[in-house]
């Protein structure tokens, strides 16, 4: 990844400040409320509690030490309480925080991000290369922009599969005759998790291509990756050795396969890993879209870097320049597949 | 005596399934050889068109109109991959013609029905590159296969030979793309 980023970030950073004074000011009105609230819950417990305890004072002697234990768990629980919420008001700026920084990058007003949102299972069963039948499938983060003229989509995607687990339990009944008892039960199971991407692709498809990671041994081994991946078409050999040891390629069609993933774009593909290494499950769609999963890389961490307590600590800018730099990596999948710089994209309008 | 029977029972399904593999194999070749072939095909009828839309800008000799009109129906009599590479070549020479016209004449570069031929053109030498790659993977399977040994004794006796690869010959190597400025 060019560090042409670092440039661009911190000019967002200067430009962001305000924004999150604002944010400060916002949640230290907040934290001011919540402390009064606490400080008058503390005392009204401390009454009720000592109003209590005299009554300790004579049944148990040395009661005082009760008491004073007592005082200092209700601060204590206080004080946590307060901490708990001012890290959830800090939290919670943090989709805005993302929000912001997509529409930065993408220069895309319209931006859409909803936390609570995902890609909607059409989308997933058109992309045809999970078998959705036994996978189940959870996801959030959904982000649409609008990058140079590419509508980009970003979303956390989980597959799971439940395992079944038998076991058996030996027991006595009253006479003392032994039984066996067959207990089942479903153990759930990550098949994926990570980040979906899509974009449009300068070239047309008609038919499906998948490129299926080739670190699947564990899987091969257990025998189970027919029933989760769907992968028609016959498998293809390609010229790029890097690429071949990352990737099996199948398609319907072999010169169609090969058009679209032309030796440049087997390069592109392979330095897709130098930003986001992780399992990559790509698969060109037909028409002209295609998609790719990335493992293990998810929106939502994102989410759980939130802002510091402390406003001038250096964390702030480090906080936010991290969640900044790993947002730019899912936008710089369009500069290294150099899906702009192609004759037919600027003729192409698509109907849909 | 049994055993015997077993043997050549054995030799003669073995023959029989090495006989099938290898002109799966063959015809899989010639299957992409004939897409490779249509491509190529489609490629010279554009050249016609090019013609006409480079005709009303710039003069053209007599000599250099029969070379272009003898391209196409040259395509049209290729029998195996080294008449369709020799007309390749003098294609690309013809596209290198055109490429110097449209950069002698900037009203034929920015004639709309001349970039539109670019563009088409464009696309159709991505598809050949890939349908001359698909010819050439299947080529080497085959090659490879027939060459074992003890295959390459079966594919004797069948008469399977060795297919010769789609070069790209030196010409185009130079030249890459023609006529694109962004390319270059």
């Amino acid at each position: 990844m060019n560090k042409e980023w670092e440039n661009e970030f911190n000019i967002f950073y200067e430009e962001y400040t305000g924004k999150i004074n604002e944010y400060y000011e916002e949640i230290n009105k907040k934290k001011n409320k919540t402390i009064v609230a606490a400080s008058m819950i503390i005392i009204a417990l401390i009454i009720v509690f000592l109003l209590g305890t005299y009554e300790i004072n004579n049944i148990i002697p040395n009661g005082y030490i009760l008491q004073i234990i007592g005082g200092i768990l209700i601060i204590v629980v206080s004080c946590g309480a307060v901490v708990l919420k001012i890290k959830q008001e800090l939290s919670s700026k943090s989709i805005d925080i993302i929000h912001n920084i997509i529409k930065n990058i993408s220069k895309d007003d319209n931006c859409f991000f909803n936390p609570k949102n995902r890609i909607n299972n059409k989308n997933i069963e058109e992309m045809g290369l999970f078998n959705l039948n036994n996978l189940k499938y959870n996801g959030r983060n959904a982000i649409a922009a609008n990058y140079n003229g590419n509508m980009m989509n970003f979303a956390d995607m989980e597959l799971f599969y439940f395992k079944d687990k038998v076991r058996e339990e030996v027991y006595y009944d009253s006479q003392g005759i032994k039984h066996i008892k067959t207990i089942k039960s479903k153990i759930k199971k990550e098949f994926f998790s990570g980040c979906y991407i899509s974009a449009t692709l300068n070239k047309k498809i008609a038919d499906h291509i998948y490129l299926i990671p080739n670190n699947l041994k564990e899987i091969v081994i257990n025998g189970t990756i027919n029933e989760y991946i769907k992968y028609p078409g016959e498998k293809l050999e390609l010229e790029n050795l890097e690429f071949s040891e990352k990737y099996r390629v199948y398609s319907k069609d072999e010169i169609q396969a090969r058009y679209i993933l032309s030796l440049k774009l087997m390069e592109q593909i392979n330095q897709i890993d130098d930003i986001l290494p992780g399992k990559k499950y790509i698969v060109f769609k037909e028409g002209r879209r295609f998609a790719i999963c990335i493992q293990d890389f998810k929106i939502e961490d994102l989410k759980k870097t939130t802002l510091p307590l402390n406003k001038n600590s250096e964390k702030l800018k480090s906080n936010i320049r991290y969640i900044y730099k790993n947002i730019y990596k899912l936008f710089e999948i369009y500069n290294i597949l150099d899906l702009g710089n192609d004759l037919y994209v600027n003729n192409y309008v698509d109907k849909k | 005596m049994y055993v015997l029977i077993l043997i050549t029972i054995i030799l003669i399904i073995t023959t029989i399934c090495i006989y099938n593999t290898m002109l799966s194999k063959k015809n899989k070749l010639l299957k992409s050889y004939a897409s490779l072939d249509v491509m190529l095909k489609k490629r010279y009828d554009l050249v016609p068109n090019v013609v006409n839309t480079v005709k009303a800008y710039a003069k053209y000799e007599q000599e250099t109109l029969e070379k272009i009109i003898s391209i196409r129906s040259r395509a049209n009599e290729c029998k195996d991959s080294k008449d369709l590479e020799e007309v390749s070549q003098n294609y690309n020479m013809f596209m290198d013609d055109v490429s110097f016209l449209a950069e002698q004449y900037p009203d034929l570069k920015a004639n709309t029905n001349f970039l539109h031929l670019q563009k088409l053109l464009n696309e159709l030498e991505e598809q050949i590159s890939a349908a001359r790659r698909t010819y050439n993977a299947h080529v080497e399977k085959f090659n490879t296969y027939i060459s074992y040994i003890p295959l390459n004794i079966f594919a004797s006796i069948f008469k399977f030979k060795p297919y010769d690869f789609f070069e790209i010959n030196s010409h185009e190597r130079e030249t890459k793309i023609w006529f694109n400025e962004d390319e270059k």
